[in-house]
């Protein structure tokens, strides 16, 4: 090369440093001109709002726990996965939805964000370090514990500081935040930039004698509305409390970021989730309440490690409540079981209205979600399509329904995945985060039912029978995730509030069983309350003695995994009034809508491997949704 | 203090340093007193200042301020020093971090292009498939519910052999079942009525393509007698309203050559070297 030429191209790089650096800061906004805005409204726009099904909760290799599963793909091949394109898998030849989702965040853990790969890579300095050498090596054993140890780290909240680098976190995030905004295509699919705060304070339980080391279960995703987003993630290293990261979050939104936390896998809290205490077991504040309640509007509820509702413990009198139970905390030897108590929604809900009464804040006031938690860049979002959570270790049938399995986590309880619902006027980043704010969301256990409940005062039988019903609904009350504001004055007394409520099934899904409408209130001795009321149902069966609805009856051919549609309903309606109703409690009111019984995933699993369903194992579920709840409150006068 | 003097990265040092030593004493002459002025200028405590701002959202008082200034001197001493003893060559870190700034360089060198209409103009007509609303249909239906007849299918199309032998105005509010979901769908793409109705009935609607009432097409929810109103075929997106994106997709694609042709460039320059890989 001529000294000139030379010359040339460093008069040209230095040129344009010197562009570059006043373009960035004459216009601070330079850097999202290039994503799509959506001003304007998009062509499937409703003002009563559509129905978008997404998946809020995805890790990728740059997790460490999924890379350690041999899991290879990037948040790039997530979002490709969740527009409906193969990607690849470590333990098949890849995988498919068979339906594109609406919307989709990427939350990989943000503690040792995108660490994992630059061990492998032989030229980084990470590779040579003794963490890396265990984690690539030849005997699973090591393997394993080099990656417990670093989960380890996680719970005792002991960062390996080697791996811990700033400029590693920082170039990450930069990347996720790109890679959502690169796929984000108003009105059709939107992206989120986002990530897991895995805060899993570490403790010991005593089994048989035997110390054994455990994690509670305190996870929220962070999930921002755009690309304006801080410099790097708030990790569990900065702070194992929520506190801290709800102090974070509302420093962001003061800087104009708009962001939310979402909780999931309370189930696995053993009862720290909903617990009636702070962080440090002081007695909640009423600003407290408010700051939770600013930072975490909904909760998911339902994914593959099993469901958060309800525990039969808790509603031994609810026959659906024993749904896809996974009641263990984290930990690598024995299973620890998670108590129940604190635990689970239904209980906080009621929890909640007892708080307020005391305190005049709700701190359990959410709404809820349901997302996968897949670590495979992917949900198994369908019964059969399933390929379990962690890449080689449950990606196939046999490694999945493995009798021999008691460590944690065994995997044939593990649950498919569940969906993110939302009501919202369009598929854009403004409105389906306007509708998680907002709470018009909903939750399901896979399928894309769809569900909607409004509570109001005016409401007749004659205002469901309209096509364009839900105008009049959002005109004459308020949807799923609102307070019922007040009566009218003059209309004291018990009148009930009336509910519109509908659902459909998925329309390439299994029929309908049931809706019920659950209710929880908090009676005058300030004792909470719940009751499980049928609405709507199928057919021509009639509520018995002792108030049951007989069962819808099963299809389910076990041995080769099918059902059929010959039971059940398409659609089911209703307009509903509380015959209990009591104007002088606070109550509050969410829907479950039940499918008919289909084949679990094992079933389409034992059947693939020409075996008998494990005895532990049921054969058939009922797959489900449940709206966010409509709140009453009394003034406590 | 003796396993401290047995520390392989003390020999270094005190080996460096004299080197650096031996250095400065042989090349005296050359010290440019430039090297040895640190000045921190208006627009550098300004920098420090917005960069504390951001991390803690607050301004940092006098005695703060001093303290970041104070760091940004040694900051800049011990860079100084690190670079005149050569502590960049032969580090990982630095030398990919180094190769990701030339990248980003090179990244904003085109995008500060001047870019012409014409040339957009010219991406715009070669790639008409990047820039087109896809097919659409506007259609009513009258639905037939599982829920409420036992032979849907069959009074579906009994309904429908009656529209064509008499032809006489149906009014659509009377002949199907309540649904709650829209009778009216106006210009749908495949994707869209896939999402509301299934794979099952996307297809088939797809299928048609006249105008007018069809046989009935089944869907998880039931039957549907659907009459086409319009059919859009996919259309090209006018340039005017697509240009933001063609010009993004441009950008990309000059990036994308330019890079190759830069690194083309930059490799004529070298002659490489690979030693035969044994198994």
């Amino acid at each position: 090369m001529s000294l000139l030429s030379r010359c040339f191209i460093f008069l040209s790089i230095v040129g344009v440093i010197g562009c570059a650096d006043t373009t960035n800061s004459d216009n601070p906004n330079s850097s999202s001109n290039t994503t799509p805005q959506s001003t304007e409204r998009t062509i499937a726009y409703s003002p009563s709002n559509n129905a978008y099904f997404g998946d809020l909760h995805i890790h990728t290799s740059w997790s460490f726990d999924a890379f350690i599963y041999n899991t290879r793909t990037t948040p790039d091949d997530a979002y490709r996965y969740g527009k409906g394109e193969k990607i690849a898998h470590s333990a098949t030849d890849g995988i498919q939805l068979r339906r594109p989702l609406d919307f989709m965040a990427v939350t990989d853990h943000a503690e040792y964000m995108g660490v994992m790969k630059k061990m492998i890579e032989p030229e980084h300095p990470f590779f040579k370090l003794d963490i890396a050498q265990q984690i690539r090596s030849e005997d699973p054993q090591v393997s394993l514990n080099a990656f417990t140890n670093i989960g380890r780290s996680i719970a005792g909240n002991l960062p390996y500081k080697e791996i811990n680098q700033e400029d590693i976190r920082m170039s990450t995030w930069e990347e996720v935040v790109k890679i959502a905004d690169a796929h984000y295509e108003p009105g059709k699919f939107t992206t989120f930039p986002a990530y897991e705060w895995t805060s899993s304070p570490g403790d010991t339980m005593e089994i048989e004698g035997r110390k054994i080391p455990m994690a509670r279960n305190m996870h929220r995703n962070v999930i921002f509305k755009g690309n304006k987003v801080p410099a790097e993630p708030f990790s569990s290293f900065n702070s194992q409390n929520p506190e801290r990261l709800w102090d974070w979050l509302d420093m962001q939104r003061k800087n104009g970021v708009e962001v939310m936390a979402i909780p999931h896998n309370a189930n696995m809290s053993d009862g720290m989730m909903y617990a009636s205490s702070q962080f440090d077991g002081s007695p909640m504040t009423l600003q407290y309440i408010r700051q939770r309640m600013r930072n975490e509007p909904i909760n998911e509820v339902v994914q593959i490690k099993g469901q958060s509702m309800s525990h039969p413990i808790l509603a031994p009198n609810d026959e659906f409540a024993d749904f896809e139970l996974f009641a263990y905390t984290f930990t690598t030897s024995s299973p620890t079981p998670s108590k129940p108590q604190g635990s689970y929604v239904r209980e906080a809900y009621q929890k909640g209205l007892a708080i307020e009464k005391q305190t005049g804040g709700n701190p359990f006031k959410f709404g809820l979600i349901g997302s996968s938690d897949g670590h495979n860049s992917a949900g198994a979002l369908e019964e059969d399509n399933y390929f379990g959570k962690f890449g080689v270790r449950d990606g196939t049938p046999s490694q999945r329904l493995d009798n021999q399995q008691t460590r944690f986590l065994s995997n044939k309880y593990m649950s498919a995945a569940g969906m993110a619902g939302v009501w919202a006027s369009e598929n854009t980043r403004e409105a389906i985060f306007s509708a998680m704010e907002r709470k018009e969301t909903f939750a399901t256990s896979g399928p894309r039912i769809k569900l909607r409940i409004f509570g109001g005062w005016a409401y007749s039988k004659e205002d469901l029978e309209k096509d364009n019903w839900t105008v009049s609904a959002y005109d004459k009350g308020v949807p799923m995730g609102g307070d019922l504001k007040s009566q009218e004055s003059g209309v004291r007394g018990q009148k009930s509030p009336s509910f519109l409520i509908w659902a459909i099934k998925d329309s390439e899904g299994a029929n309908l069983d049931r809706i019920q409408v659950i209710k929880a209130w908090v009676s005058g001795d300030g004792q909470a309350q719940e009751k499980i009321f049928d609405v709507a149902w199928s057919g021509d069966r009639t509520i018995g003695a002792g108030g049951k609805l007989p069962a819808v009856g099963n299809t389910v051919n076990t041995a080769e995994a099918t059902y059929d549609n010959s039971i059940g309903a398409v659609s089911l309606q209703t307009v509903w009034e509380d015959p209990e109703f009591d104007a002088t409690q606070s109550a509050m009111y969410y829907l479950r809508v039940l499918e008919i019984p289909t084949p679990r995933w094992s079933t389409y699993d034992a059947k693939a491997l020409g075996i008998s369903i494990p005895d532990d194992l049921n054969a058939t579920i009922q797959e489900r949704a449940w709206s966010s709840p409509i709140w009453y409150t009394t003034n406590f006068e | 203090m003796n396993k401290l003097l047995r520390e392989p990265l003390i020999h270094f040092l005190l080996l460096g340093g004299l080197l650096f030593a031996l250095y400065s004493f042989l090349n005296k002459d050359e010290i440019n007193p430039e090297d040895y002025t640190i000045h921190i200028t208006k627009g550098d405590v300004d920098r420090l200042v917005k960069a504390y701002q951001k991390n803690w959202n607050s301004l940092p008082d006098s005695i703060t301020l001093a303290a970041i200034i104070d760091d940004e001197v040694k900051t800049e001493i011990l860079y100084r020093e690190a670079l005149r003893m050569n502590l960049d060559h032969n580090d990982e870190i630095i030398r990919r971090r180094l190769k990701q700034k030339y990248e980003f360089l090179v990244k904003d060198l085109v995008s500060l292009g001047q870019i012409s209409e014409e040339d957009l103009q010219v991406f715009y007509r070669k790639h008409p498939k990047l820039y087109q609303y896809p097919r659409t249909i506007s259609f009513s239906q009258i639905y037939f519910s599982p829920d409420k007849r036992n032979t849907p299918q069959q009074d579906a199309m009994a309904l429908y052999t009656q529209l064509q032998q008499g032809g006489q105005a149906v009014s659509l509010e009377q002949k199907g079942d309540d649904f709650h979901l829209p009778t009216q769908f106006i210009k749908k793409d495949k994707d869209q009525i896939r999402q509301e109705f299934g794979k099952q009935f996307a297809d088939a609607l797809f299928q048609l393509s006249k105008q007018g009432w069809g046989t009935p097409i089944e869907s998880g929810y039931g039957y549907h007698l659907i009459r086409i109103d319009t059919i859009l075929p996919s259309q090209p997106i006018a340039f005017e309203q697509i240009k933001e994106k063609v010009t993004q997709d441009w950008q990309q694609q000059q990036q994308v050559r330019y890079n190759e042709r830069l690194l083309e460039n930059l490799k004529s320059q070298y002659s490489v070297r690979i030693e035969e890989i044994r198994d």
